[in-house]
Order: structure tokens, then C-alpha cells, then sequence
């Protein structure tokens, strides 16, 4: 038994360490000779899948031999991950991918061929009624590829459904998806994923382990409430602030042609109806210009300028690379160097550049990086060709009811005379007049428009004071500069805190108060800020990852301010954490809903993933830092045992948040990729890389059967090295392995 | 100290506030106000229309709005951009019993110049492309009699389509001019032409056992824009008279005028219709061929009967081949034969067309074929509102006028001669309504528009520029180049889509095909090639700009 206890922590890290290395390898292998001989050779080589079978088997016996099932919750949390195994090889061994290709027209279909080119046969028919192609509105882009398919069971019954990008069709644990669509339309492609039990086993193994993450900080007596009452950790009080904010402008050179400021401004006054609801067309404005370009001006420009500049003077803004493109794959087929494309670089004499990308869409491979692109791109037209220009109210005589028109739409029949000259002319009698340049005129006419939306659309306008507050609210939502302010003073105040250990001297109080005024500003300001929300919209701000980020960040904002006297790192860390939460919102804000695309980015599920990932790395960058310091520490001051031990103590104080985080987030994305690609995992070199940092990390939690983790100097020079994982897996991987997390 | 600190977070606050704000403009009223160029109102005061969106060359002119035109202009639109059917009653019915395509928009996406078609099949289902099969005997450029001159590639049952487009294949070729593709700077382009097969196996008369007597050929012809053309109609005859006697007399161009049209200061040949008309001569004004007279009966007018052969009033029969091949072979087609008595029990209900039932099946189907007493299938009502708005659509302003490099453009334009062809403006006649058919009598019936200084950009004269796979007998009418510009942002086209065949994939393209040796555009490419980078995407701008 003694022996046994001996052996199997060897084995279990060991062969951990091993899988460690090979993953490694896989992906280096995958970058060099293709995915096809990773897989072959080492993530579905018989003899991998044997090592992390005995591994986890070694695993649980050495759980059990240590009597770990008796702590409940630390065994479910182990547990969890052999269910996770578990159903990764019931997928393996039973799950199955393919595709099929239906005609419209042509005799149902029984059977798929699976990836491996094999083909398996169908409990049902399957046949293709109609296919589709929705396009952006006032373009002939296609937006959504929409297969309506028939399904004739062997038992007789018969089904129809959908299968678009935006919508999975599900029918006896068999899914399928949109996938491509043959050239003269007729025709679709649809991927086939069949993996019931696997799904099934791999969920109870997330359940599992989010329910004892969970659990395990609700546990008195846990080794991370031990450390919370750790002697150390009531000795030092810390803190902070110098901040300075240069926000440098961007240089003018060639500008563009657009509105003045004041034109402009009553350019952003009209209401247009957007988003399903009716707002000033600075809201859009705002949108547009985040959206193409990531911030809210461009160039000096205010939005308003930027849209207007795009719509009445095309010409010149189709050259401006202000067109954000992610992706090194969609950078290769637009053929531009840096961040930016200009309209221009979207189309040669070949043609569309991205349709070669976007007609090919397989599973995987930047597909989302391309639709983004395709949708920016799309963006642009609905703007140009004045598709999205919905500002013309018309109430429709029959169903009372007020309708909103662009004046590119298809008019009503019944609509009036003056009205359909008005609606059809109006903004072209603008055009005539921005032309000439006749500034007041123009006014003149955009207040006519404005005049003319508030008579016929009276009820249904929001309130005077209702567009004024959206007007500030959009001139005043500054989550970038805020979030960049708080991660500076976050950053500041953890090397004063540093500083302050080592010399062993307490900071002014002045600091503190800067600190906690500063603080209490920012609360302010995003009460303000999460109201005029709340007002304007007319719910409650908690609808979609922009809002919840900036609650995250205001409960945050507040915590450490109540926290701050029990725990003294309350103030760097949540200043932090506001930092990274509201960069994690201006993201959500860089795809605002304009147009209806793109379910597979829009999903909540990618925003919790990515913030919840963003969070884990910041706590485990501060490890890291910890380790620095402590390092410092050893080697300037003889004597600071103490502060090394404590600086390990804070340090694994944030290891367990980080690593649950961690782990969280990855199988959050898991769930994402299944819903959106039919499969959880894919061996992607981003997903390989975060479990490498996730094993990496968690033989930090192990120091009991690690001994020689516990100590200090070594578990910081362990931390230091270990996040060059997440450098790789955050950096490295998108500019070195590529793989279809290039956009994150 | 508190105060302080008070303070200096306040500072960072308005600091964060007013880095909005930083960027100051002029106030109201600091701008001069341009006096804008008559060149920008690009269709004179009556035909402007100044915004630059997806539906910039769908616009009412201003004269439609003088007029209250808008019930008129609203239904002639429907009836243009929506598809007609192959019912016999309803809205847009009478569609067959062979036809071109089912909606007008099929050929002018966004009302304009059809798109390039890819490479395969010629798919004439696609909504944009609007390339017609130009199919004849290349020894006498003649149409071939055994199709209409505008092939059908579709028919309604029992009848067969009489041609198989799915056995119709376009092949784009690279083509490498006398200069490389290069100008004497380094800079490169690419050109393209198309290429058609037609196999013989695709005609219907064919696969029936008519012979087809000599070599054919088949090239693509693309349609232009329709917005404008009823500006282009009141310019006066004796003005385009002058223009071809003025281009007589320089005699500039080394291919000189069509003699076939123009010859000694007088026509040669003008546009007459004799057969809903009285034969009355008109100018030719409108198509690449120059085969039509004044707009009321001109290509739309035709089109609108033609492509869907839906009968008018003053067109009872239908559109076929003019050899009657067609109607020959399908009547002893026994499978036309089956169907056709259900087919004509349909037309026919009420049994009113004696000839159609009467006599043996060959017979009846020759008698409904070519019949020229079919019943109207388009009220005369329906007709004049589609003219009104045929006549009625604006022409977007021309953009960037006041930008330097557009004045380049222009002034170069104009110097390297370009612009004797590419004629920039004109001044509108009185412009009465006149109608070789007869059908349009007077000037209350359609929006008019006398006295405009316009700016199409064309001299309504045919040149010929002997390009690669040149057009039907070489001669062309310069098109108008007004609102071409606004082609990618109208049509979601890729690509410019210039010239007949949509073979330039921008303007530079479609210069470098003005170029060919023998080409009477040769004197103005020569200058343009020798020009610098700068000044050649001037021009480009120039003519994206008009």
C-alpha cells in the first residue's frame, strides 16, 4: 500500500508531464507537416489515448488510496475531469462527422460520408426542398444560406426544418449544419455530427466540476480559506495612484471629405430606426464607426462625420483603411499589411476577394474571421446604398400601425403623394445642397426631415428628454479610456504595494485617497452611465455582454471599495479586474448588432468565454509578477523569507480562482464550439495550448503530493516560467500556430 | 491638501470627458458656398437627381414631380422590376409561349448596365446578367434567321425552349495588347474578353431536323442603363445631324462615320416603322447598333413586348424567329402536340380563335404561333405608365466636382480627345414627343424635358475600335458614360462592368481596349498611355466621378 502511495504520484504527474510535452509537440508537428498527421500521430494515436487512460486511471487510485473521496468536493472536482476524459473517448469511438450534399429536386438521401471517408448510413431520408440566399438588405451580398429540408423517418412520420447558419437542425441526436452552397444556388451542403453519448458524458463532467468549483469556495476548512487566514496575510496594508492619461489624436494627413461639425451634428439629431427601436442616427453613427474601425472617431471625425462621410461622400471614404480586419487569414486574401483594409482592398478585377473564403466554409479554418470581414464589408454597402437608412416614418392606414422606410425601400402603394416624393426625394434635395456646400441649407433640410418624423410618427417617438440622454450617453461612454486608466492604476499600485514591502514602510495616506476618489468618480460615473442605459433602452441593462461587463465592473468598483479594509489587496486587484472587465465590454462594443449575422460570434456563451479566460490570465500574469517580485526580494535583501512566503501565500490565494477560471473558461468555449461547429473539441492549437497552460497550472494546486512546490522561491521561479504557456497560448499561438482562434 | 487632491481628480475626469472634443471646425456660415459647375447637374436642371445610393439611377426625374406623374411612374416601376407571369390573367400574366427572361430587372440590376457573367453556363435565371446571345453568320454580320434576333432560352409547356443555354458555355480568355498590358511607367493591367459556344445540339430546330445553313458565331451584347434615355431622346434631330456632319467634315477618326447611316452631310439610312407606324423616317439613336429611332419606340418599348412576349395592343403576335423555323418544327413536334390542347384550352377558353382548334394539330399549332390577332395580354393603360416611367428616370449627379484631381481628370479628358467622342454635353430641343409607331401622340402623355444642358458623355455616333472579339460589325454607338460610376454600388457588382460585353473589370480596362491599332480611339490612348500615374487615375476618377 505504502509502496503503491509511492508509485502513483510518479505516474499520475508524471505521465501528465509527458502528455504536456507531446501536446507540445502535436502542435509544432501541426504547424509544420499539417493537421492531418497531428491527429494521426498523436491526438487520435492509439497509444496517446492509452496514456491519458492509464493517467487518469493512476490518478483515481492514488485519489482513493489517499482517502481523497472522503473530501467530497475536492474528488468530485477529480472526478469531473475523468468524465470529461471519459467522453472524449465515448466520442472518439462512437461519435461521427460528415457532410452531405442534397439537390433541390433530386431523391432523399440515406446516408453521409463521414470525414474519415467512410459513409454511414441515416435512421431517416433527407431531402432538400428549397435553398435560399438572404441578402444584406439593399445589396446582393448573401447574408444567410437557408436549406429547407425534408426528413421521412423509417417509422413513416415526416418532418421539415431549417437549416441556416443561424439555425442548427436537430433530429434524433443527429445535427446538422449549413456548410456550403453549390454555385447556381440549387444545391447545399450540411454538416452531419451524430455524438450523443459522448456530448452526454463529456456535459455531466462540466456540470460536475462547475457545481464543485463552486462548492469548493463555499468550503470552510478549504486549503483556500486556509490561506485566506494565513498569518502573512493580515500584515501588510498597501497602496497607490499616478496616473497619466495622454490621449494623443491621430494625424489628420489625408483626410476625407465630410460633414461639418455642425452639420454633422444635425445629421446625428434625425431619428432612424435601428436595432428595433428608434433612436438618433448618432447612435448608429456611433455603431458604424465602432464596428469598421473600433473606436468612436476616426481621424478627428466624430461618428456622425464618419457616417456621413461614408454616405454623401463615398468616393473618398472607400480609400481610408479604417476598416479593422482580424485575422491573418483575412489579411492574406484582402492583401494588406497592417489592422486596416480600405473598402477598396475588398475587391480587385478578380472580383470579390473574400468569396473564394466565404463560399468554402468547412468547419473550421477563420471561417468566423471571414464572415466578420464579409459583415463589415456589407456594413459599408447597406450604408452606401442607404439600405440601413430606415428614417421615414409612414403609418399604415389599415393596421394604424407606424412603419419605417428607407428611401431605397419598396414603398407602400398606398402611400400619399407627397409623402412618397418626400420619402423618395428628401435626402437627395440634402445631397444637392451638401454639394453646393451650403451649410446652413442643409440644416435647414435635415430639420425638415427631423420635423417631418416627429409629425407623422408622433406616438411612437421616444421622448425629448429620452434622445437627449441617448445623445449623451453616447457622447460619454469612455469604456476604453476608463478601462485603460484602471488597469494602469492597477498595475501602478501592485509595484507600489511591492515597493512598499520591501522597504517595509507604509504609504501616504494622500495616495489612498486618490485612490479611493478616483474609485468613487469612476463609480459615479458608471451608475450614470448603467442608468442612461437602463433609461434609453427602456429594460434593464443586463441584456447582452456590453451591460453585463459593466455591472461586472461596477460590483467590482464597489467591492474593493467596501473590501478594502479586510483585505488590502482589494484596491489593485479589483482595479484590475474594472480594468479587464470593461476592455472585455469595449470588445462585446466592437460588434454591436447592426446587422443580423454572425450567430457564431454573437453568441453570450463567447462573451463569457473570453471573459472569464481574460480574467484567469490576469490573475495568473500577477502570479507571475509575485514570482518577480519575490525573486527581486531574495536577491537585493538578505533577509526577506517573510515577504517571499507571503508573496507565495497571495499568490496561491489567486491560483485557485485563476485556474477554476481557466478551466471554466475553456469548456465554455467547448460548449460554444459545439453549438455552433457540432463538435466540443477540435484540437485547435489554441484549445491544445490552453490545456497545456491549465495542466501546467494545476500541478501548482497539487503541492501536497508536490512537495518540492511548496517551496517559495520555487513555486515563483515554477510561476515565472509557467506563464510563458499563456503568453504562447495568448500570443504565440495566433502570430506563430494560427488555427481558427486567429481572432482572439 | 484635500482640495488638491479634489481637484486633480477632477482634472482627469474632464480631461477624459473632453478628449472628445478637441477637434475644432469652422462655425456655421465660414464655408463659402459653391456656385456648383453645370457639369454637376448631369441631367440639367429636369433630370438630376443628387443622391448617390443603391437607388440612384431609380429616380424620378424632376419633371415627373412638375408633372404628378407619381401613380403613372409607381406602376411602370412595379411593372418593370417585378416578374411577369405565365398565367393569363392577373397582374403581369401572358408571359411565353417563349421567352428572354421573366422580369426586365433580370438584365438592368439597379436599373442599370447588366453585370459580368462568370465563366460556365450561360445562366440567363441569374438577376444580373443581362447579356443577350448575339448569334450570326460572320461572313455577312447578319443575324441568323433560324433564332430571333434576341434568342429565347425559355418556353412554357408543351412548348421547348429554342435554345438550350445549358449547352452554352462562356470562357473569359486573357488577352496581352501590342504593349505588354503595361504602360511605359511599369504599371500593369489585365484584360479579358468573353468567349461563347453555342453547339448546334443547343438549337431546338436542330434536335427537330432543320439544317443550319452556314457558319455561325456567337458573341454577348450587355445592356446599358435605362435611366437618361429620355433625356437622350430630346436632344434635336438637327443636332445630332450637325454632330455627324461636323465629325464628317473634321474627319478626324481614321475609320470615319458609318457610311451605312451617314454619308455626304445627309442620312444614308434612318429609323422607320411601317408596321404599327407610317414609315416615317427618325435619326437612329439608341442601341450599339444603332437600330432604333426615337425612345417611344425604341428598346424599352420593344423589350417590354419582346423579351417576355407579352402582347400589346399594337404587337398581337409573338416574337420568333424570323425564318419561322420555330413555328415550322414545333407544330410536328408530336410532343408539342400532346400538350397542346391543353396548352391553348388555357389561352383560349372560350374558343374565339377558330384557326387554333380548327384543322389538324400541326395546323392549329402553326395558326397559334403565327397568329397576329393573339389577344392583349398588356392594357395600353400599363404600356403608358411603363413609358412614363422609361422617360421619367433621373440621372444621378456627378460626384467629387469640385475635387482637384477630378478637374485633372476632366481637363485631360477633354485634351487627350477623349471628349470628341465621349461628347460632354448637349442642349435638349424642344423635345416633342414623337413615336414611330404612333402609339404616343402627344406631348401630355410623357414627361418632357426641352431646353436642358445635359452631360451623357457621348456623341450618339458609332466608332469602331476593333477590340479582340469585336462587337457584331465592329461598329458601336459610344455609350453614354453618365452614373457608370455608381455600377458596383447599384448593381453589388465587384467589378465596373465596363463596355458591351462587361469584359472591363474597371475603367482603366476599358480604356486599354480603346487601343487596338486600327481603333479610332488610337490618337487618345496613345497620349493617355504616355501619361503619368497621377494623371491617368485623374482620369479614372474623372469618369467614376460623371
Amino acid at each position: 500500500m505504502n509502496k503503491m502511495k509511492k508509485i502513483l504520484p510518479y505516474l499520475s504527474f508524471g505521465i501528465s508531464v509527458f502528455i504536456i510535452i507531446l501536446l507540445m509537440l502535436a502542435t509544432i508537428i501541426e504547424k509544420v507537416n499539417g493537421s492531418d498527421i497531428a491527429l494521426e500521430y498523436i491526438y487520435n494515436s492509439p497509444y496517446v489515448i492509452a496514456l491519458w487512460a492509464i493517467m487518469a486511471l493512476s490518478s483515481l487510485l492514488y485519489l482513493l488510496v489517499r482517502g481523497i473521496h472522503r473530501r467530497i468536493v475536492t474528488f468530485m472536482l477529480h472526478l469531473s475531469f475523468l468524465f470529461i476524459l471519459a467522453g472524449a473517448l465515448v466520442t472518439h469511438l462512437s461519435g461521427k462527422q460528415g457532410r452531405v450534399h442534397l439537390r433541390q429536386g433530386d431523391t432523399a438521401i440515406k446516408e453521409y460520408q463521414c470525414s474519415d471517408g467512410s459513409i454511414e448510413k441515416f435512421p431517416f431520408s433527407l431531402s432538400l426542398q428549397d435553398f435560399s440566399l438572404q441578402y444584406y438588405p439593399g445589396t446582393f451580398a448573401p447574408m444567410d444560406y437557408i436549406s429547407n429540408i425534408v426528413i421521412e423517418d423509417n417509422d413513416g412520420s415526416r418532418h421539415e426544418g431549417i437549416v441556416s447558419i443561424n439555425h442548427i437542425y436537430r433530429y434524433r441526436n443527429y445535427r446538422l449544419y449549413q456548410s456550403g452552397y453549390d454555385a447556381d444556388g440549387k444545391g447545399a451542403f450540411l454538416s452531419v455530427a451524430y455524438d450523443p453519448y459522448g456530448i452526454a458524458v463529456t456535459y455531466i463532467g462540466y456540470i460536475m466540476l462547475l457545481v464543485s468549483i463552486l462548492l469548493f469556495f463555499f468550503q470552510k476548512g478549504s486549503a483556500f480559506y486556509a490561506l485566506l487566514l494565513h498569518p502573512l496575510m493580515r500584515r501588510f496594508t498597501v497602496l497607490v495612484l499616478w496616473v497619466i492619461t495622454g490621449v494623443g489624436q491621430l494625424n489628420a494627413a489625408e483626410a476625407p471629405k465630410t460633414l461639418s461639425h455642425d452639420v454633422a451634428e444635425a445629421w446625428g439629431n434625425i431619428h432612424i430606426y435601428y436595432n428595433d427601436r428608434i433612436c438618433p442616427l448618432q447612435t448608429l453613427a456611433k455603431d458604424f464607426t465602432v464596428k469598421l474601425y473600433g473606436k468612436a472617431t476616426y481621424k478627428g471625425f466624430t461618428a456622425e462625420q464618419v457616417l456621413a462621410g461614408w454616405f454623401f461622400y463615398y468616393d473618398d471614404w472607400k480609400l481610408q483603411p479604417m476598416i479593422k480586419i482580424k485575422g491573418n487569414n483575412v489579411r492574406q486574401y484582402l492583401g494588406i499589411e497592417g489592422e486596416y483594409a480600405s473598402l477598396n482592398d475588398f475587391v480587385s478585377v478578380e472580383g470579390y476577394k473574400l468569396d473564394a473564403a466565404l463560399q468554402n466554409n468547412d468547419l473550421h479554418e477563420g471561417r468566423a474571421n471571414v464572415e466578420a470581414a464579409n459583415e463589415k464589408f456589407n456594413l459599408v454597402s447597406m450604408l452606401a446604398t442607404g439600405a440601413i437608412m430606415k428614417i421615414y416614418p409612414y403609418r399604415n392606414p389599415s393596421s394604424n400601425n407606424v412603419e419605417w422606410y428607407s428611401m431605397t425601400d419598396d414603398l407602400p402603394r398606398d402611400m400619399p403623394h407627397e409623402q412618397w416624393l418626400f420619402v423618395r426625394n428628401s435626402l437627395s434635395y440634402v445631397a444637392e445642397q451638401i454639394a453646393i456646400g451650403d451649410d446652413l441649407a442643409t440644416i435647414e433640410f435635415l430639420e425638415k426631415i427631423r420635423r417631418y418624423q416627429l409629425k407623422v410618427g408622433s406616438d411612437v417617438m421616444p421622448s425629448h428628454s429620452r434622445f437627449v440622454v441617448e445623445k449623451i450617453y453616447n457622447n460619454t461612454a469612455f469604456a476604453r479610456p476608463l478601462a485603460m486608466l484602471f488597469l494602469a492604476i492597477g498595475l501602478i499600485s501592485f509595484f507600489i504595494f511591492c515597493r512598499a514591502l520591501m522597504s517595509r514602510k507604509f504609504l501616504p495616506r494622500p495616495l489612498l485617497s486618490i485612490l479611493n476618489i478616483t474609485m468613487i468618480l469612476a463609480l459615479i460615473y458608471l451608475t450614470l452611465h448603467i442608468a442612461m442605459r437602463g433609461y434609453v433602452s427602456g429594460h434593464i441593462p443586463l441584456s447582452n455582454g456590453y451591460e453585463t461587463m459593466f455591472f461586472m465592473a461596477w460590483c467590482c468598483l464597489l467591492l474593493s471599495l467596501l473590501l478594502q479594509r479586510k483585505f488590502s489587496m482589494a484596491l489593485p486587484m479589483g482595479s484590475l479586474l474594472v480594468g479587464f472587465t470593461l476592455l472585455v465590454a469595449m470588445m462585446g462594443e466592437a460588434t454591436p448588432r447592426i446587422t443580423n449575422l454572425m450567430p457564431v460570434l454573437q453568441s453570450p456563451l463567447l462573451s463569457l468565454h473570453v471573459v472569464v479566460i481574460m480574467i484567469a490570465y490576469a490573475l495568473l500574469a500577477f502570479i507571475m509578477l509575485n514570482g518577480v517580485t519575490a525573486i527581486i526580494l531574495r536577491y537585493t535583501t538578505g533577509n526577506a523569507q517573510e515577504e517571499i512566503e507571503y508573496l507565495q501565500c497571495v499568490s496561491r490565494i489567486m491560483l485557485y480562482p485563476a485556474i477554476f477560471l481557466l478551466a471554466i473558461g475553456v469548456f465554455v468555449g467547448a460548449v460554444w464550439a459545439n453549438i455552433s461547429w457540432g463538435r466540443y473539441w477540435g484540437w485547435d492549437p489554441k484549445e491544445v495550448w490552453a490545456l497545456i497552460t491549465l495542466l501546467i497550472y494545476s500541478f501548482l494546486l497539487h503541492t501536497q503530493s508536490l512537495p518540492a512546490l511548496r517551496n517559495p522561491i520555487l513555486f515563483h521561479i515554477y510561476a515565472i516560467l509557467a506563464f510563458l504557456s499563456v503568453l504562447i497560448t495568448y500570443f504565440g499561438v495566433n502570430f506563430i500556430l494560427g488555427g481558427m482562434h486567429s481572432y482572439a | 491638501m484635500k482640495k488638491i487632491l479634489l481637484l486633480s481628480s477632477f482634472m482627469v475626469c474632464i480631461a477624459l470627458v473632453s478628449c472628445n472634443d478637441t477637434h475644432l471646425e469652422p462655425g456655421i456660415g465660414d464655408e463659402p458656398v459653391n456656385e456648383l459647375p453645370d457639369y454637376y447637374y448631369t441631367g440639367g436642371e429636369l433630370g438630376t437627381t443628387h443622391l448617390a445610393t443603391y437607388n440612384a439611377l431609380e429616380q424620378p426625374t424632376e419633371a415627373i414631380n412638375n408633372l404628378g406623374m407619381y401613380n403613372s411612374f409607381k406602376n411602370g416601376e412595379a411593372l418593370f422590376e417585378k416578374v411577369f407571369m405565365t398565367n393569363h390573367e392577373g397582374v403581369r400574366h401572358g408571359l411565353g409561349p417563349v421567352y428572354i427572361r421573366t422580369s426586365c430587372m433580370h438584365c438592368h440590376p439597379g436599373y442599370g448596365h447588366g453585370k459580368r457573367i462568370e465563366a460556365g453556363t450561360f445562366n440567363t435565371n441569374d438577376i444580373g446578367n443581362g447579356c443577350l446571345l448575339v448569334v450570326y453568320t460572320p461572313d455577312d454580320d447578319k443575324y441568323v434567321s433560324w433564332l430571333a434576333g434576341m434568342p429565347q432560352s425559355h418556353a412554357v409547356e408543351p412548348f421547348k425552349a429554342p435554345v438550350d443555354e445549358s449547352q452554352v458555355m462562356v470562357q473569359w480568355i486573357d488577352y496581352v495588347d501590342e504593349w505588354g498590358n503595361k504602360f511605359p511607367d511599369g504599371e500593369t493591367y489585365e484584360l479579358q474578353y468573353p468567349q461563347v459556344t453555342m453547339p448546334e445540339s443547343a438549337v431546338y430546330v436542330v434536335s427537330q431536323g432543320y439544317k443550319i445553313p452556314k457558319d455561325y458565331v456567337v458573341k454577348l451584347e450587355s445592356t446599358i442603363g435605362i435611366y437618361g434615355t429620355g433625356l437622350l431622346d430630346a436632344i434635336s434631330d438637327e443636332d445630332l445631324k450637325a454632330e455627324y456632319a461636323k465629325q464628317e467634315r473634321d474627319g478626324l477618326l481614321p475609320n470615319g462615320i458609318n457610311e451605312a447611316f451617314f454619308k455626304g452631310g445627309e442620312w444614308v439610312s434612318q429609323y422607320s416603322n411601317s408596321l404599327q407606324g407610317d414609315g416615317t423616317p427618325y435619326p437612329r439613336r439608341y442601341t450599339y447598333a444603332l437600330s432604333r429611332g426615337p425612345l417611344q419606340d425604341a428598346a424599352g418599348a420593344n423589350a417590354i413586348w419582346n423579351i417576355t412576349n407579352v402582347t400589346r395592343s399594337d404587337r398581337r403576335y409573338h416574337y420568333l424567329d424570323a425564318a419561322g423555323t420555330y413555328a415550322k418544327y414545333s407544330s410536328k413536334d408530336p410532343e408539342v402536340q400532346a400538350g397542346f390542347d391543353d396548352y391553348i384550352s388555357k389561352v383560349d377558353p372560350d374558343k374565339k380563335h377558330p384557326a387554333w382548334w380548327e384543322g389538324t394539330i400541326e395546323e392549329r399549332i402553326y395558326a397559334y404561333l403565327t397568329s397576329k390577332e393573339l389577344d392583349v395580354e398588356m392594357d395600353d393603360e400599363d404600356y403608358v405608365d411603363l413609358m412614363v416611367w422609361h422617360r421619367g428616370l433621373a440621372v444621378p449627379a456627378a460626384r467629387n466636382v469640385n475635387d482637384e484631381d477630378f478637374l485633372m481628370g476632366k481637363h485631360l479628358f477633354e485634351e487627350i480627345g477623349c471628349a470628341y467622342c465621349h461628347r460632354p454635353s448637349w442642349t435638349t430641343g424642344s423635345d416633342e414627343i414623337r413615336d414611330p409607331a404612333k402609339f404616343f401622340t402627344d406631348n401630355s402623355q410623357l414627361p418632357r424635358y426641352p431646353n436642358q444642358k445635359i452631360w451623357p458623355y457621348t456623341d450618339m455616333v458609332q466608332h469602331k475600335l476593333f477590340m479582340e472579339s469585336d462587337i457584331r460589325t465592329g461598329w458601336c454607338r459610344t455609350t453614354p458614360l453618365w452614373g457608370r460610376g455608381l455600377h458596383q454600388k447599384c448593381t453589388g457588382s465587384p467589378t465596373a462592368d465596363r463596355l458591351h460585353d462587361c469584359r472591363a473589370r474597371n475603367v482603366i480596362e476599358a480604356i486599354m481596349w480603346h487601343g487596338n491599332a486600327r481603333s479610332d480611339a488610337r490618337f487618345s490612348i496613345e497620349k493617355f498611355r504616355n501619361l503619368s500615374k497621377e494623371e491617368r487615375d485623374a482620369i479614372v476618377k474623372f469618369v467614376d466621378s460623371i
